[in-house]
């Protein structure tokens, strides 16, 4: 299946759209993190920790996948070990409604999961979730992350304290699933329909 | 439209709202619970149910049930 987005690194022309999605209220609901009022000011500074190589941390924007390479989100990784091999999967934020329909939620964690056992060779991709944000939930079954607990009420948003699910996946794990071909657009396709549950 | 009625039923299913409310021509970010995770959901369950494959030149810009609705026509 052809692509929905491209990755690249984070650009100057990229300020505007971060200032908007990161004093979007509702954009921010669900995701790990505190929200609050983000001035241009901050987005400027933002924008410039995320372009280049860092030890412990990678920003890529997610953009369209043409000439222009418009931003419509960014994706992340951060705590990158490299003694245990080891990165958190720190999120993946779709800012454009055009952007919506899912098919760039799952060429990030593609993207992303390629690069870090493939690149880096790391052995171990682990990540965070708010119980009840759908998506994140169910990103561990769709990629076969493992489920290794919950933390209970460890995020407190929206006026109330949400347990936060911890998955990761491991590096032959992956290994497996991509041989087999679970990683295929269609393969994720189907697992998701409820003919196959 | 000879799947239209049909392909109502099963998104509204999906997104768990009254078929009534359910605008055909409404894009998915106006309709209620239609969100990135449904959307898949959506395309998946009428790739199985129909027995087709949306091609992948088409697939981006099946946002509404009447786009789902034209597709699945001309697959049958």
């Amino acid at each position: 299946m052809k692509k929905r987005v491209t990755f690249r690194d984070f650009e100057e022309r990229d300020i505007d759209f971060i200032h908007k999605c990161k004093n979007d209220e509702k954009l921010n609901s669900m995701i790990v993190g505190r929200f609050k009022p983000f001035s241009y000011e901050d987005a400027v500074k933002w924008v410039q920790g995320c372009i280049g190589e860092h030890d412990t941390y990678k920003f890529w924007a997610i953009c369209t996948n043409d000439d222009e390479q418009r931003i419509v989100g960014w994706v992340s990784i951060s705590n990158i070990d490299k003694y245990n091999q080891s990165a958190c999967f720190h999120g993946i934020v779709i800012g454009d409604k055009d952007y919506h329909d899912g098919f760039a939620w799952i060429e990030s964690y593609l993207f992303v999961y390629q690069y870090c056992f493939e690149y880096l060779g790391l052995n171990r991709v682990y990540g965070e979730s708010v119980v009840g944000h759908k998506q994140s939930n169910t990103v561990g079954s769709l990629f076969f992350a493992e489920r290794e607990g919950t933390k209970r009420e460890a995020e407190f948003k929206n006026g109330r304290f949400y347990d936060v699910y911890m998955s990761a996946l491991l590096k032959r794990d992956y290994f497996m699933h991509k041989e087999r071909g679970d990683y295929e657009m269609r393969a994720i396709l189907k697992r998701l329909s409820p003919y196959n549950k | 439209m000879k799947y239209l009625s049909e392909i109502k039923e099963i998104v509204a299913g999906i997104l768990q709202i009254p078929v009534e409310q359910l605008d055909v021509n409404a894009n998915m970010n106006d309709v209620e619970n239609w969100d990135s995770l449904r959307n898949l959901v959506i395309l998946s369950t009428l790739e199985e149910h129909f027995e087709i494959q949306f091609p992948d030149d088409d697939i981006f810009d099946l946002t509404n049930v009447q786009a789902l609705a034209d597709e699945i026509e001309k697959l049958k």
